[in-house]
């Protein structure tokens, strides 16, 4: 009897300990889902103003991105075709670097800009290190201040092509063309939302074809496709929301 | 005896209660996600399956190291020249032992990374269903004394390239060569710490092979890791010595 009722309280309290067990583990899935829920706003897109950063050369490390009126890199690691959002900066004159990840004397190229007079503007880092030398620039990115559908602008980082000729068709087609030389950027066009819209990109010199993705795009959202790499070896377009 | 019932009764409904928590809870994380966050993050990123197909694939790139040149032979035995190529061995096939996931041995003997190497990478890697890659070559540009600078940008392709098409990358150091091929040790070393200084630009984990074999080889034309006198493929405790390095690497130990 005394041996039975010993085993009955041993049993009971390991059960005990097995539900306390299992309610601590469901207390921290509630924490879980709760902060997940409530962390929900910092997305790495969230950022719809200020500078960004287009890596589109293939022979370069990660950069960052140092202002002379901050202490912290506003940007930090960027890669190669790597996707960014834009990071608001003071609004005062400031000399914006773009310097090779962790290395801030590793200067690739610096920007005097009025921060102030910064709605939305992207870093092109674009060319090579073995002939062309790396290049920078800065495009503004002039969003349209009312995109009925969709809009669409192409930078050209590809390396091997000095210009490159764009052609968008839906169903067979033909929606726009764009001609756009090497480091540069085109104009917004229009595109039909939600609707697959197949891009055909050529070099100019000799017509050979160097990409053909395929987008579908969300209604009243601008976005810069970036096309990256280098002709003959590998080519990717990279899709960067605007807006 | 009433007490004692009240009480049995209280504490019946408060573990049913506690239970239907419990399954409340596991409903929840099955459908927020959650368990598959806590999954994923158990899981090493070398081992994800990263594309979704169901299938866990790794690649090991490199040259005749990869390949597996030089496995077989046990330490000690006398190796001037290794003329076959033999079979396909090395490290990949001690990883794909070891963790029961397909390792497909992409090494090429004689391939320098310069040129053939950063070429032959995009067309393994781009558009493959392969999750994760291993990285390691430079023996052969190191014979073509292929300059620190010219190595350095055709490394940064490859991870370049291997990150834009989603793919978790390991790269590892060169092996020190000794006896006959000693010469090549400051080619390798100069590659090796390009190698994991492009490792941290670029976060990107390091197999540290040379370190391994320095510290196992403190008298380098003694060394049991290698075929001596060849002295540039390793043998089988150099192989499985390297394995034992990815799979630390990897996660796997």
């Amino acid at each position: 009897m005394e041996i039975s009722r010993v085993m009955k309280d041993h049993s009971r309290i390991f059960l005990s300990r097995v539900v306390q067990y299992l309610q601590l583990l469901s207390v921290s899935v509630w924490i879980v889902v709760i902060c997940g829920a409530c962390g929900g706003g910092g997305s790495s897109d969230g950022g719809l103003k200020g500078i960004r950063v287009l890596h589109a050369s293939i022979e370069a490390a990660p950069v960052d991105v140092l202002s002379s009126a901050d202490e912290e890199p506003l940007i930090s690691q960027v890669f190669f075709g790597g996707s960014i959002s834009y990071r608001n900066i003071s609004a005062v004159p400031q000399t914006i670097s773009i310097t090779r990840a962790f290395t801030p004397s590793r200067v690739v190229a610096s920007f005097d800009i009025d921060g102030a007079l910064i709605e939305r503007s992207s870093l092109l880092l674009y060319g090579d290190l073995s002939s062309l030398g790396l290049r920078a620039t800065i495009i503004e990115d002039d969003v349209p201040s009312r995109v009925e559908e969709s809009a669409l602008k192409f930078v050209h980082g590809l390396v091997g092509a000095s210009a490159i000729l764009v052609s968008g068709y839906l169903d067979g087609r033909l929606l726009f063309e764009e001609s756009i030389d090497f480091g540069g950027v085109s104009a917004y066009v229009t595109v039909p939302m939600d609707q697959a819209v197949q891009i055909v990109i050529h070099r100019v010199v000799d017509g050979r074809l160097v990409e053909s993705p395929s987008f579908a795009l969300e209604k009243g959202r601008a976005y810069t496709a970036l096309v990256t790499g280098e002709v003959g070896y590998y080519t990717k377009t990279v899709l960067y929301n605007d807006n | 005896m009433k007490g004692d019932k009240r009480t049995c009764e209280w504490r019946c409904r408060n573990m049913v209660a506690r239970l239907w928590l419990i399954l409340v809870t596991v409903i929840v994380a099955q459908i927020t996600g959650v368990s598959r966050i806590w999954i994923a993050a158990a899981e090493p990123a070398a081992f994800r399956d990263r594309n979704g197909d169901g299938i866990i694939h790794i690649l090991a790139f490199g040259d005749s190291i990869t390949y597996g040149v030089g496995d077989g032979y046990e330490p000690g035995e006398v190796v001037v020249d290794i003329e076959s190529s033999g079979g396909v061995g090395g490290y990949p096939s001690r990883i794909s032992e070891a963790t029961g996931v397909a390792v497909s041995n992409a090494g090429v003997p004689g391939e320098r990374m310069l040129f053939s190497g950063t070429e032959r990478f995009p067309q393994l890697v781009a558009n493959s269903d392969v999750d994760t890659v291993l990285f390691m070559e430079g023996a052969n540009d190191a014979i073509h004394r292929i300059l620190g600078g010219d190595y350095r940008v055709a490394l940064q392709k490859v991870m370049n390239v291997a990150r834009a098409e989603g793919k978790h990358l390991v790269v590892g150091t060169l092996p020190s060569p000794v006896a006959f091929h000693e010469s090549l040790s400051l080619y390798t070393a100069l590659y090796s710490s390009i190698v994991r200084e492009l490792g941290v630009l670029n976060s990107v984990p390091v197999a540290d092979i040379e370190q391994v074999y320095a510290q196992q080889c403190p008298e380098s034309d003694e060394c049991l890791l290698y075929n001596i006198p060849e002295g540039l493929h390793p043998n089988t405790a150099g192989y499985d010595a390297m394995a034992e390095e990815f799979l630390t690497v990897l996660g796997a130990e």
